[in-house]
């Protein structure tokens, strides 16, 4: 991993092995989040957070005990328990020469039983139910499904989805899972830093937030941990 | 401060730009990379306990945003001996790990010199720091401390075994920088900006959270300490 940077529309930008991975801008209008070390996770203030809790106990998301995990999710016990997170407000939009960086570091600890997507998505309390996509409008997002290792990069508007499939599937590990949208018409889908498939129509125009949804598929706990999330917009 | 510059540390995993304050490498204010891991305490804190930090008060104590300019919060103790303010960030983010240099670094003022006990730096989740004028972590820890007097003392420990050093410079009520840098293998102890110790043994290993703890000292008066920054940079 090497640190270098770039003029993109007169900002600095810099990026690490990857031209696409940025992990900072610099410029006066510059819209940049991430998850914070030290987040609130208490609904309402930093994030809308919305916890299925069907099972014997509740569906958590908390600061990360391990070093490096900026957020836990613990899902209750019973199939379909989730956690739902969105940041409170909608900070981001894909618009002409505006490009946009998304990225995710990220472990799950089941590959087959579980639902995950992040990305951006308008505000919705259900991002996934019952073991299929839920998104009620619009999104930029990677996701995938219980019962199956496969995993999607997805663009969808007023409900209409379309998707690049992953080569690789869904395992235990940590990856990173990234998505550029150029500010000219194409949104160019990364894992692990290796290029997965373009979209270039179909994609939102709304205004979307960061967000996060994982959920168990059987009746067990499942955890989901966050090394770090991240959106810059130009 | 006489500026910024930057440097390339290598890592691990690769390089990662950090900024440190001209008057020392080792006082780092920034780095970017991506796994670079970095809290900062943010103007707009919510000091509400349980929310971002969790918060022990003994007495009447209290931590709000600054109103001065520049203070990122101010803690007020109650007027009694032991009353104090322990406070840690939820979650325990860091770690020393071999090869992976972190840095934590604090700007405080107090309004006495040797009316408080006070302790800043990394520990592990721990809600009373200290206790009657001493040292009492239950785990581990590393940081700054004084207790009811004038002596700053560097310091870092596992359990009950643990290494300090008195630095020569002695505490008064201007704003001073405390700060250590773990180089990957070693413990080192700067205020502001000079070198005081290198510590080479209890290096802790666990999980720690970035706290921070005033309390009131024999006299019982009000204490004061002023937060103008407080922040930890780990590299991956």
């Amino acid at each position: 991993m090497s640190i270098l940077s770039k003029y993109v529309n007169g900002v600095q930008v810099y990026y690490d092995d990857y031209e696409h991975r940025w992990v900072r801008a610099i410029g006066p209008d510059v819209r940049s989040w991430e998850m914070r070390i030290g987040s609130d996770f208490t609904t309402a203030i930093e994030y809308t957070k919305t916890a299925i809790n069907t099972g014997g106990g509740t569906s958590t998301i908390a600061q990360g005990v391990t070093a490096g995990i900026r957020a836990l999710i613990t899902t209750d016990d019973a199939d379909n328990d989730s956690i739902n997170l969105q940041l409170v407000g909608t900070p981001f939009q894909l618009a002409s020469n505006h490009p946009l960086y998304f990225g995710w570091k990220g472990t799950i600890n089941e590959a087959t039983q579980s639902d995950l997507l992040m990305g951006l998505a308008t505000k919705d309390t259900t991002l996934i139910a019952a073991h299929a996509l839920n998104v009620v409008d619009d999104g930029v997002y990677f996701y995938k499904l219980d019962n199956t290792v496969a995993i999607y990069g997805a663009a969808e508007k007023t409900g209409t989805v379309g998707t690049v499939a992953v080569a690789t599937s869904m395992d235990v590990s940590a990856h990173i899972y990234e998505f550029l949208y150029d500010g000219v018409g194409a949104i160019t889908y990364y894992f692990d830093g290796t290029q997965v498939g373009q979209i270039t129509s179909g994609y939102p125009t709304v205004v979307l937030s960061p967000s996060l949804f994982f959920a168990t598929g059987s009746a067990a706990v499942k955890t989901c941990t966050t090394e770090w999330m991240r959106v810059i917009q130009l | 401060m006489g500026g910024i510059s930057s440097k390339r540390l290598q890592t691990p995993t690769g390089d990662v730009l950090v900024f440190h304050d001209n008057a020392s490498e080792a006082s780092w204010v920034d780095a970017i990379g991506r796994d670079v891991r970095k809290w900062e305490m943010r103007y707009g804190s919510d000091f509400t306990t349980a929310k971002e930090y969790t918060l022990t008060a003994i007495g009447a104590d209290t931590i709000v945003q600054g109103v001065i300019a520049g203070r990122r919060a101010l803690i007020t103790t109650a007027a009694a001996e032991n009353s104090g303010l322990n406070m840690q960030l939820i979650g325990t983010p860091f770690q020393l790990a071999s090869g992976k240099k972190l840095y934590f670094g604090a700007k405080l003022t107090f309004n006495t010199a040797a009316g408080n006990d006070f302790f800043v730096g990394l520990a592990s989740t721990d809600t009373d720091i200290i206790v009657t004028h001493a040292i009492s972590v239950a785990a581990s820890a590393v940081g700054w401390y004084a207790l009811s007097s004038t002596a700053l003392v560097a310091y870092n420990e596992i359990h009950a075994d643990s290494v300090t050093t008195t630095a020569t410079p002695v505490l008064d009520t201007s704003a001073h920088i405390y700060e250590f840098l773990y180089d990957g293998t070693n413990l080192n102890f700067y205020l502001d900006h000079a070198l005081v110790a290198q510590h080479t043994t209890f290096v802790p290993t666990v999980v720690m959270a970035p706290s921070i703890v005033l309390q009131s000292s024999a006299g019982g008066a009000a204490e004061t300490c002023a937060i103008d920054w407080m922040r930890c940079i780990q590299l991956p």
